[in-house]
């Protein structure tokens, strides 16, 4: 034995106690600000800690929880915590709370020093997170197809001079092919009249005629000369039958193509309604899954902060079964073993919270009352229970948190009445939807179901004195006839249920905002394809019209030159007949 | 300074002139020390025995930086066997159920799969390595120690200025 040795073990034991006396309030509260900051994912910051074993109390005063999100901003401050603690149950190494008492809770205080965690416990919260990219990518890409986002893009405004596109019209063609056959008719018509060689023949009938001798006194030989007049009226008749037969057939053929070119102006009509189709069939959309792929993302974002938390829940107070996870290096796994009714390792059997009797605007306004929280619920046999209701806004929180089985079961049910949602983000980065609400209240209501793995959330949300700033609805009139829509809707209501399985959300939201956006981008494409009915026609007429009366004149002038030379043969014809009957009806006669 | 100091004396307790048994004495408890976590209750009872058994101090600390290095690789196994005495041996339920409901016990940390299998470990290990490191040091004196002063670096070492220099301080504050 050295007495030397036992004075310095002594020593040692006394500095120990001395430094455990004088430093233990720092380190429990370090300890506290740092498993608080891994919970909360930023900086926990206490200002005030007094723990007294002597009055079996523990203060704390002054508690600041960052804003993850918001480094100079709190999230909550919370001005005194009080717990009335075993210290008996210290000596068995385990926490047990009979009362804490919460007083004086504000949402949003600025902080003077930045609320940041440092990187490597910010690497450590990022773990913990449910990872929904895939389901959020998918959402991104479904959403960049609808035709909405299509027309947003620019890709439905409609281009008159794309749209009515000679190269795609019937009409221009058929005029060009009209005009080919007006040619080729005028051709024909004029090579059959001279075919006829009416000219000429007039020329040498004449001639026959002014050869005729009725100046012969003999008998024989005038009857021969009358003989020959009558052939050579005949051959009249038969020129004047050859002419009028030419000119029937020509009539006929230039009425013919003054009938088809009348089919231009329904061919035109016909090429109308063809674009007019072409623009039409662009403007279809189906409300359903509008919302859930607008507000998608933004939900799964708000259904994760919740899911974190949920987890936390089940890490913290796990059901009897589930698998311890692997140790970490150098801390091994602490194993239980409690006897009947004895506590578990930690437990927190009331908390009460009361903030909002002060006359700060900013404290929060509500009160509640949290039990059985325990890191062995199987063991305390009691599931924890949650009720908080509040008055600005009116709202009331229920939830039990039942680990007590082999499979934990939670649920809870919050019901929000007249909530302020100044500020409240409706969809990510969406060009359709404001970026935010600057004014607005909305009754929500959601219920949570959570067994093992299976989460099941229903949403109600009836948003209503809807104002949004013009700086937050984005440029294009979709989004500005969107927001119009949705600032005087009467009824608003988004309904959603997200159900998660293993990890894996599958998500239907349904809302009246469908039927908005459908109703606004319906409005907007019409008035578009109206606009753009009307270029259409303008541009079809300035396509088509010029070239059509060109042609029409065409046909007029080419049949009036056939018909000129046509009256010019007749009456040559009609000349020489005259001239041939008048000199049979003089000598007609004289072959009797 | 203080490393020139531990590498003096750990010269000083290997080359004769402090007791093998209280060298290997003390580099048992160190490796108790070092295997097993060192902010732990038993740790105090340890210390308390280093107090007042004699061994030697310097062997404790080198024992406890070495064994601590180690206590890296058998870390699994530690876990391991803490694992199935607490949790896989039924049998020994009862028990642990005793120590678990009763005060203070449970601040040691006995519940712990790695702190009981590494305390297992070391106190399996603590009477073969008291045995081996007594050997180890007799040996050491009777047959390396000469060989060693032999070596011309170990010479050219000793006469350094900064040996003489340190011994010469030494010497003085003595």
């Amino acid at each position: 034995m050295r007495w030397k040795g036992v004075i310095a073990f002594a020593v040692i034991l006394v500095l120990l106690c001395g430094f455990g006396l004088f430093f233990a309030d720092n380190m429990v509260k370090g300890a506290l600000e740092s498993i608080g900051g891994s919970i909360a994912g930023a900086r926990v910051e206490i200002a005030r800690f007094q723990m007294s074993a002597l009055k079996l109390l523990l203060n704390i005063g002054g508690l600041q929880v960052a804003d993850p999100d918001n480094e100079w901003q709190n999230q909550i401050e919370i001005k005194d915590v009080r717990f009335d603690m075993d210290w008996s149950a210290l000596l068995q190494k385990k926490i047990v709370i009979n009362e804490m008492a919460i007083d004086c809770i504000q949402r949003g205080t600025k902080r003077t020093t930045s609320g940041k965690l440092p990187v490597v416990e910010e690497k450590k919260k990022e773990k913990k997170k449910h990872d929904f990219t895939g389901e959020k990518t998918a959402i991104e890409d479904e959403t960049a197809k609808l035709p909405i986002m299509e027309m947003l893009k620019g890709n439905q405004k409609f281009n008159a001079d794309e749209l009515v596109s000679a190269d795609k019209l019937a009409t221009p063609a058929e005029i060009k092919k009209s005009e080919d056959a007006v040619n080729a008719r005028h051709q024909a018509a004029q090579a059959s009249v001279n075919g006829l060689n009416i000219s000429a023949r007039v020329v040498q009938i004449r001639q026959q005629v002014n050869d005729l001798d009725f100046k012969e006194i003999k008998p024989a030989k005038l009857k021969q000369e009358v003989k020959k007049l009558k052939e050579i009226k005949q051959n009249v008749d038969q020129l004047k039958t050859d002419l009028t037969s030419t000119d029937r057939t020509v009539q006929a053929d230039f009425d013919g193509l003054a009938g088809s070119l009348k089919n231009i102006d329904q061919m035109k009509e016909q090429d109308y309604l063809n674009v007019i189709g072409s623009i039409s069939s662009i403007q279809s959309i189906t409300k359903e899954g509008i919302a859930r792929l607008l507000f998608g993302p933004v939900w799964l974002d708000r259904v994760n902060s919740f899911l974190y938390w949920l987890d936390l829940a089940k890490n913290y107070m796990p059901s009897g079964d589930e698998k311890p996870p692997a140790p970490p290096k150098f801390k091994g796994i602490d194993v239980e073993f409690p006897r009947i009714n004895s506590y578990p390792g930690f437990l927190l059997k009331v908390a009460s919270i009361t903030t909002g009797l002060g006359n700060n605007p900013a404290e929060l306004k509500f009160h509640g009352k949290i039990e059985g929280i325990s890191s062995n619920p199987r063991l305390y046999g009691k599931p924890a229970f949650l009720i908080i209701k509040g008055s600005e806004p009116n709202f009331e929180l229920q939830a039990v948190l039942d680990h007590t089985q082999s499979v934990s079961r939670d649920t809870g049910r919050v019901n929000i009445n007249g909530m302020d949602i100044k500020g409240f983000s409706l969809a990510k980065s969406s060009a359709l939807l404001p970026k935010q609400v600057s004014q607005g209240l909305a009754d929500i209501t959601v219920d949570i179901t959570s067994q093992g793995s299976r989460v099941e959330l229903l949403m109600n949300i009836l948003p209503r004195n809807l104002v949004f700033a013009p700086e937050d609805v984005p440029a294009n009139d979709l989004a500005r006839e969107i927001a119009n829509a949705l600032a005087t809707a009467p009824n608003l209501k988004i309904e959603g249920k997200i159900t998660i399985e293993k990890g894996k959300p599958d998500f239907k939201i349904t809302s009246t905002v469908d039927q908005i956006i459908t109703d606004s981008f319906k409005r907007i494409i019409d008035a578009r394809v109206e606009a753009a009915k009307q270029e259409a026609r303008k541009k079809l007429d300035q396509i088509i019209d010029g070239p059509k009366n060109a042609l029409m004149s065409n046909l007029t002038a080419k049949r009036g030159s056939i018909n000129e030379l046509l009256k010019g043969n007749n009456t040559a014809v009609d000349d020489l007949k005259k001239e041939v009957d008048a000199k049979l009806d003089k000598f007609g006669k004289l072959d009797k | 300074m203080l490393l020139l100091k531990f590498l003096k004396q750990l010269f000083q307790i290997l080359n004769g002139e402090v007791a093998p048994r209280q060298v290997a004495g003390g580099i048992a408890f160190g490796m108790i020390l070092g295997l097993t976590p060192t902010f732990s209750l038993h740790n105090l009872v340890v210390v308390f025995l280093i107090c007042i058994i004699r061994v030697n101090v310097s062997a404790v600390i080198f024992s406890w930086l070495l064994f601590g290095l180690a206590s890296w690789a058998i870390d699994p196994l530690s876990h391991q066997l803490g694992y199935l005495l607490l949790v896989r041996m039924e049998f020994l339920k009862p028990l642990w159920t005793v120590f678990y409901n009763m005060p203070l016990i449970p601040l040691t940390g006995f519940n712990n799969t790695l702190l009981l299998g590494s305390l297992v470990i070391s106190l399996i290990l603590f009477y073969p390595g008291l045995i081996a490191s007594e050997k180890g040091v007799l040996a050491y004196r009777a047959s390396v120690k000469p060989r060693l002063e032999k070596l011309r670096i170990f010479q050219v070492l000793k006469a350094s200025w900064i040996y003489q220099w340190y011994a010469r301080i030494s010497n003085f504050r003595n």
